[in-house]
């Protein structure tokens, strides 16, 4: 019997040495913003300073207001666009499918970094957006796209798709099949379908998209950092900055606090808003 | 196959632009690296492999290049092995809490990365330490753990406990049946679970970017040769490692597909 | 060949009381099966003989106390529902995986491992993997593997409960002869009644964590110990009854509903008593214009249902407007027809007070 605790605790001990680090790190930043001190110092004592300046000062919080927009008029983009093409996945054959999740997968494992580059390229000032446009006398001058709030907008909804495909592709086929059948002989027609059958039940597969996409987006750095050039930062980019430029490191521990407690509620509202809308799944 | 394909053509035509202007990004990111002159220009002013031959010249690339693959390499394989052990600890053991122990291992994928990055960053330097390759490497293990936990688990309830017994029952040790009966079993998910590890920790950019010190990593070098250089030479060495993840992709398609769907 | 000795077992799994307290004994190669519905621990019991799971109480096995063993020195071979064979071996590494575990020589394993698949008409299939095996023949390869240590007992959870009727039915008769041939003591568990009467020698009859009853076939058939075994083992009709008057075996009881009905029974009742007993469906007899009477018990109703299941009938009868009995009859009536049941006083099984 002792050597089964023994043998568990063995089992238990890599997995939990890596977390007990990680928890450490998490509880240690959460003490050292309640430390005073200003850059290059993390005193010792407790003070409510660095969140008294974060919160109360609109400059501050407005970065954190500006994300929360910004994630969530490109997750409901990503939403639309994401569902269009996992729908669209899920009506072809097995080829288009294994092509189509090829790309994904291409996206998918390709670093944030390389694909935001990549959309710098298509909306920069020598990229393929102005270039078009040059060349077809549509406009005189290069448009500015980059280093505005709607070229982090396209960054963000271009690298967040493939996060959106998955669930839903999966929430998808978990359909039976007999159910549109069994629709479709009641006389529903297929417009009926989709909207009161199909769509319904892979609302669970948006849910999981939603929250993922816009977790994801709203802490999101390297797109507004190229795309944003300074001009469209978001919270990221305001800690990493009073972090590393400013060295203010309580007070930027103070903010990735309040951005943690902000993304716990944000996932738990979610998850019990889409947990009622889609009571009828978890019955089976 | 559901319904009759002609009736979705609609649908999947929208579908089908959509995936292009996905894809779209990667091939200018390819022509632009293509580029002879030294703008970054798509479509791309004459055909050149000089931005290629020129990252050979990039000492601080190819330093990057190598404290990225080792810890890649590094923190997939003890991540792997953790989570293994880990998991055979939550499939054969009841103890109180098994359901708490999961959800702590799988903690680190709901903190956003900048976050992570903040909490090492703050609490290291307030111990002192600012040595890059030790701290990247608590990270990317960090980083890396949950994944690898969340396929291994699955992998290992996935097979039912009849087939160890039957092994023992026969005679074999329970070490023996482990390795011989349970690893063969899982072994394509262990592959897998390495390789989502792999991507994740070579990809790292947000978190890994605070502990830049006396070292950094590739993507940060990337980053940070985007902002401040004005060539295609980004662009290049970005097309080169689509073109190894694709080709890691098509080695090891198998073992990926079945996990794209986890559900976190 | 090994006999079997377990001593008030129990087993509690988180809160639940699994097993509360089993005994039993098993002599040496006794085919016995535990019968008993769906949780009712068989399983669990036969996860402690294989030495996967902790207990209280005394398990020993040829006169030793195995507590504390582990499984893979156990020498029991095991026969697991889903059949556990490993999918990465072929048929034939499969049955001689034990034998490799002894480091048999190759020579002697070969010819051991031929033999079996002769035994269990496995001949052809030796470098198949299971994934392309029938049912059947995964069924098969399963008890070859688990024959091929030469244990000292075999245990099967729910062989045969994956396999459609006709295969079922033959692989019972294989079972029997095999074990016959081997002589090897075996246990096996299964919810399926006329498995176990077909396969055992001994039945024990399981429910809620206990046992009912242990017995033949026929003890488990014709004299139920309660009301659970005489419902579980085959089809039942209850009926109470108040005991008026005793004459030697002959007792005369009044059902709730007023009809008087004699029965013979070495059951000892007193006069004023109420009596459970069953009769089975298969007990009464339709009566026709010309049945003789006798001193059989009749009762009258009329047919609720009535399904043809080829070999014979299934009828529902209602009696006195609201007691349903269950009848099987070789020949069928209409539904809504009035019949007369027909049964002898000997057929009645009175049931434990």
């Amino acid at each position: 019997m002792k050597r089964k605790w023994l043998e568990l605790s063995a089992l238990l001990l890599p997995g939990a040495t890596i977390i007990a680090i990680f928890i450490t790190m998490m509880v240690a930043m959460v003490r050292y913003s309640f430390a005073p001190g200003g850059p290059s110092a993390i005193g010792d004592g407790f003070t409510f300073e660095h969140y008294g300046r974060f919160l109360g000062n609109p400059f501050y919080w407005g970065y954190l207001a500006d994300s929360l927009r910004i994630s969530l008029y490109c997750t409901l983009l990503t939403a639309v666009i994401g569902y269009i093409i996992a729908y669209a996945m899920y009506r072809s054959g097995p080829l288009v499918r294994l092509i189509v999740g090829a790309v994904l997968i291409i996206q998918f494992f390709t670093a944030y970094v390389i694909r935001t580059y990549a959309v710098m390229l298509i909306i920069g000032k020598t990229g393929l957006i102005n270039t078009l446009l040059l060349s077809f006398h549509l406009v005189d001058q290069p448009v500015r796209i980059l280093f505005t709030e709607v070229g982090v907008a396209i960054g963000l909804v271009m690298v967040s798709v493939p996060f959106m495909v998955f669930p839903i592709l999966a929430s998808l086929q978990r359909i039976s099949r007999n159910v549109e059948m069994a629709a479709a002989s009641l006389g529903a027609t297929p417009m009926r379908i989709f909207w009161t059958v199909i769509f319904p039940l892979s609302l669970p597969g948006v849910a999981a998209g939603i929250v993922i996409v816009y977790l994801f987006e709203l802490t999101s750095y390297i797109v507004p950092g190229l795309l944003g050039g300074g001009y469209s930062d978001m919270i990221a980019n305001f800690i990493y900055n009073k972090a590393m430029r400013s060295f203010e490191y309580s007070f930027a521990a103070a903010a990735a606090v309040v951005t943690l407690l902000l993304s716990a509620l944000i996932v738990f509202t979610l998850n019990s808003l889409f947990d009622r809308l889609t009571r009828y799944e978890r019955a089976r | 196959m559901t319904a009759h394909a002609p009736r979705h053509i609609v649908i999947r035509l929208i579908g089908a632009i959509l995936i292009m202007l996905l894809i779209l990004p990667i091939f200018i990111l390819v022509g632009v690296s293509l580029n002879a002159g030294v703008e970054q220009t798509f479509p791309p002013q004459g055909l050149s492999l000089r931005w290629y031959e020129n990252l050979a010249n990039r000492s601080g690339f190819i330093e990057a290049g190598r404290l990225t693959l080792g810890l890649a390499v590094g923190s997939s394989i003890v991540s792997v092995l953790a989570s293994l052990c880990a998991a055979v600890a939550l499939a054969r053991y009841t103890f109180p809490g098994r359901a708490f122990v999961l959800t702590l291992l799988l903690s680190p994928l709901i903190v956003p990365q900048v976050v992570v990055g903040m909490g090492f960053l703050i609490t290291l330097s307030a111990l002192g330490v600012f040595n890059s390759l030790f701290s990247l490497s608590l990270l990317h293990l960090t980083i890396t753990l949950p994944f690898t936990v969340r396929v291994v688990v699955a992998a290992l309830s996935g097979m039912p406990a009849s087939l160890e017994q039957a092994a023992q029952s026969l005679g074999a040790r329970p070490l023996r049946a482990f390795f011989e009966i349970t690893i063969p079993q899982i072994g394509p998910s262990l592959v897998a679970a390495g390789v989502f590890a792999f991507v994740t920790s070579f990809e790292n950019f947000t978190a890994s970017q605070f502990l830049v010190w006396d070292r950094m990593t590739l993507p940060v070098a990337i980053y940070t040769s985007i902002q401040t250089e004005n060539d295609p030479t980004a662009a290049a060495l970005s097309s080169l490692i689509v073109v190894i993840v694709v080709v890691l992709i098509a080695i090891f398609h198998r073992f990926v597909i079945k996990h794209m769907f986890a559900s976190s | 060949m090994a006999a079997v000795e377990l001593e008030d077992i129990r087993l509690s799994y988180g809160g639940l009381e699994v097993l509360k307290g089993v005994s039993l004994r098993l002599a040496s190669s006794e085919f016995a099966a535990i019968l008993g519905p769906s949780g009712c621990g068989k399983t669990s019991l036969l996860r402690i003989i294989g030495g996967f799971s902790d207990y209280k109480g005394s398990l020993r096995i040829d006169g030793r106390d195995v507590a504390g063993e582990p499984p893979h020195r156990r020498n029991i071979g095991i026969v697991f529902q889903d059949y556990a064979l490993f999918p990465h071996k072929t048929v034939a590494e499969n049955i001689g995986y034990g034998l490799r575990m002894r480091s048999i020589a190759k020579p002697r394993l070969d010819e051991r491992v031929s033999g079996l698949v002769d035994l269990l008409k496995l001949q052809g299939l030796e470098q198949r993997y299971p994934a392309h095996l029938s049912g059947g023949q995964k069924q098969r390869v399963a008890i070859a593997r688990a024959l091929a240590i030469e244990p000292k007992m075999l245990l099967l959870d729910e062989p045969l409960s994956a396999l459609d009727k006709k295969l079922r039915e033959e692989m019972q008769v294989e079972l029997r002869q095999i074990q016959k041939k081997v002589g090897i003591t075996t246990l096996f568990v299964t919810h399926d009644q006329e498995e176990a009467l077909a396969l055992a020698d001994t039945i024990v009859i399981m429910t809620e964590g206990r046992i009912r009853q242990i017995g033949t076939p026929s003890d488990v058939y014709l004299r139920p110990a309660d009301e659970f075994v005489a419902g579980f083992v085959g089809q039942s009709n209850l009926f109470n009854a108040e005991v008026m008057k005793i004459e030697g075996a002959t007792i005369t009881a009044r059902l709730d509903g007023g009809e008087v009905v004699t029965l013979n029974s070495k059951e000892l009742v007193k006069t004023g008593n109420r009596i459970t007993f069953c009769v089975r469906p298969e007990r009464f007899c339709l009566s026709r214009p010309d049945t003789q009477m006798n001193d059989a018990n009749i009762f009258e109703g009329r047919v609720d249902h009535a399904v043809f299941l080829g070999s014979h009938w299934q009828l529902g009868v209602t009696m006195n407007g609201s007691r349903k009995i269950k009848v099987q009859a070789s020949e069928g009536r209409s539904e809504g027809e009035t019949v007369r049941l027909l049964w002898q006083p000997d057929n009645a099984i009175v049931l434990s007070a």
